[in-house]
């Protein structure tokens, strides 16, 4: 008996037909149709109010910066996570990951209480003599938490690519004459391109489709699609649009994410072609 | 000839492994020195010490005169080809070999120029848009060597250049690089555990063992005149007899072994000393015209190698390993055998306490 291996893909099929492909559909058709027949009333209506277009253009600078932050906070970690000679290695595994051991509403709950009116942050800034006010309910204050949640997903992202390079590389072009920063420009830096890459798209899809974090540390002073989602679907029960809304929010992730893909398969090829 | 390259009296420890131990070795310009050794002797520490990679406990590395071991690896103006050849994926042949190049600023239309000379030195002149998962690893080893070799380093640095070719490739490459070196005239150190490798390749051989230099010679004498038990047995010498110094007979040292009275070259040799007789099992023919010395006992065990057949000769509790050419052997185990042998070809070596080499012992002299 020869099994056919598509098979062995039977359940997950299953599972996302069921569990995300029929939902998607339901929600597309019922976006369409606001009243019943086929109009783009919703899309037009989300559009044409300058409120809502703010909410969009906001999930993706949050979604954006919060990407650029764990690339940039991440990077170094990796870096210390893959020299196979460094002690303390797996504390900083464990310090990294240890975000995702904690329930998201109970994480939120401890950034409330460091950014609040009354928290840490504000109260050192107060007492070293620069007062800032808090960050709570403030865009900020979201990009913050947000990059402490999604941190080790770039990290994981970023310490496997550069466990894939082989370690004679630096040495060979540091003999060849390469100093360290010519060292991480031309052969660390483009190597871990995939890296980047996937990083980047899993917290970028993560932090602008996230809920819990905006919601609690953002609040209705900073609104984001998700955000709006539940406003509109749970609250005004107005569930075509929210389905209208949910469907831009991925329409416009899945195009950034893409772009961001394309241009960066493009600088690792345009790296490889002599000049 | 000037010495080019200095080193003098390194010493590296991790913890309480001495990895090497006051280690010295010099090369004149142009020269091709072979760090040789089994694995663990501390050849390729000390070749990472030459490279700046490691820093010594002590001892200096000085190149034209100029103490570099405090100088950063990307500031000796060295090169170095790397046993997995360590070439950067992301980039074509043409890159990679203009690696060096660039890092030194040199102009780009010049850099064109010697990428394509380099890699028409290594016979790879039509393969620069290829990337180096698309060339086998013969054709990756000479882009390492090009890549190497474009800079003109100060000094070029192989480890285990070859180790990664199969047999018949790693055969016709170490000629072909002997060659390229010498037209380059390049002061190259090359680390290898390969005794072959080191004697065709090498100008001179410093063998190393335990993180010390145990010999250092051309690769003629070193084959020829080893000085230890330790290198003799390195350098493919089978048969090791204790023995006594008990006179001297026209130019020739007189011992007592085993085997009775064996005639050997004279250096090395106080009467009365504690000494090893040691000889090649090729030098030992059957018959008894074939030298001075004359041993006759009882085929033990006789194995083919192609050419020769290889016998084991027992007599007075000693045994005696010769390569007869096969046409004239028939001996089979359990036959009595004379042979006889040379004594131009004996070498005295100093000490005793020759023990055959367990597996252990031969596992770490194979890798």
């Amino acid at each position: 008996m020869k099994l056919h291996a598509g098979l062995l893909l039977v359940p997950a099929v299953l599972f996302y037909a069921v569990l995300f492909v029929w939902p998607l559909i339901i929600s597309t058709w019922g976006s369409f149709t606001p009243t019943g027949k086929l109009s783009l009333q919703t899309y037009t209506q989300f559009f044409a109010d300058e409120f809502y277009r703010s909410v969009l253009w906001r999930s993706l600078r949050i979604s954006a910066i919060t990407t650029l932050m764990t690339l940039i906070i991440g990077y170094p970690i990796a870096v210390y996570l893959s020299q196979s000679w460094r002690k303390g290695r797996s504390l900083v595994v464990f310090l990294v990951i240890a975000p995702m051991f904690v329930s998201a509403v109970v994480r939120s709950y401890g950034w409330i209480i460091i950014l609040g009116p009354n928290g840490l942050l504000s109260s050192f800034t107060k007492a070293i003599g620069l007062p800032m006010g808090h960050l709570l309910y403030s865009e900020a204050g979201v990009i913050i938490a947000l990059t402490h949640v999604f941190l080790p997903f770039m990290v994981i992202a970023l310490a496997g690519s550069l466990q894939q390079i082989d370690p004679s590389l630096a040495r060979a072009a540091q003999i060849l004459g390469a100093n360290r920063f010519q060292v991480f420009v031309r052969v660390i830096l483009p190597l871990t391109l995939p890296g980047i890459s996937a990083g980047s798209v899993i917290v970028f899809c993560l932090a602008a489709s996230g809920f819990v974090t905006p919601a609690l540390v953002g609040g209705a002073a900073v609104p984001v699609m998700p955000y709006l989602v539940y406003k509109e679907g749970l609250l005004v029960l107005n569930w075509p649009f929210a389905s209208a809304v949910a469907l831009i929010l991925l329409a416009a992730t899945a195009l950034v994410t893409a772009i961001y893909t394309f241009a960066i398969r493009d600088a690792a090829s345009r790296r490889s072609v002599v000049r | 000839m000037q010495t080019h390259l200095d080193v003098r009296h390194l010493r590296k420890s991790y913890g309480t492994f001495t990895a090497l131990d006051d280690v010295s070795f010099t090369a004149t310009s142009g020269e091709i020195v072979a760090l040789l050794g089994p694995s663990g002797c501390g050849k390729t520490t000390l070749l990472n010490l030459v490279a700046g990679f490691l820093t010594p406990d002590g001892g200096s590395v000085i190149v034209g005169g100029r103490d570099i071991v405090n100088v950063a690896p990307h500031k000796r103006d060295m090169a170095m080809v790397f046993q997995n050849y360590a070439l950067f994926p992301h980039m074509s042949v043409e890159r990679n070999v203009a690696f060096g190049l660039k890092m030194r600023s040199v102009a780009s239309g010049e850099v064109t120029k010697r990428v394509q000379e380099a890699l028409e030195l290594v016979q790879l002149g039509g393969l620069g848009k290829r990337y180096p998962k698309e060339l086998s690893g013969g054709q990756q080893q000479r882009v390492a060597l090009a890549r190497a070799l474009v800079v003109r380093p100060s000094v070029l640095l192989l480890d285990e250049p070859l180790s990664n070719l199969d047999a018949l490739l790693r055969k016709r490459m170490r000629e072909e690089m002997r060659r390229i070196l010498k037209a380059a005239n390049i002061t190259t150190v090359v680390v290898t555990h390969d005794q072959e490798e080191a004697l065709v390749s090498a100008d001179s051989i410093v063998l190393l063992a335990s993180g010390r230099v145990e010999q250092r010679s051309t690769p003629n004498e070193l084959y020829e005149r080893p000085s230890t038990i330790f290198s003799a047995r390195f350098m493919d010498v089978t048969n090791f007899l204790d023995g006594t110094v008990i006179g001297h007979e026209q130019g020739h040292a007189v011992i007592d072994t085993a085997f009775g009275k064996l005639r050997a070259e004279a250096d090395n040799c106080t009467i009365g000393a504690k000494v090893t007789v040691a000889v090649r099992p090729e030098n030992i023919a059957k018959g008894d015209e074939a030298g001075e010395n004359h041993v006759t006992g009882e085929v033990v065990s006789s194995s083919y190698h192609g050419p020769v057949r290889r016998v084991e000769i027992q007599a007075n509790g000693a045994r005696l390993i010769a390569d007869i050419p096969v046409k004239r052997c028939l001996s089979k185990v359990g036959d009595r055998l004379s042979v006889s042998w040379p004594a131009d070809d004996t070498r005295l070596l100093p000490g005793q306490g020759y023990t055959v080499p367990d597996d252990k012992n031969i596992e770490s002299m194979l890798q």
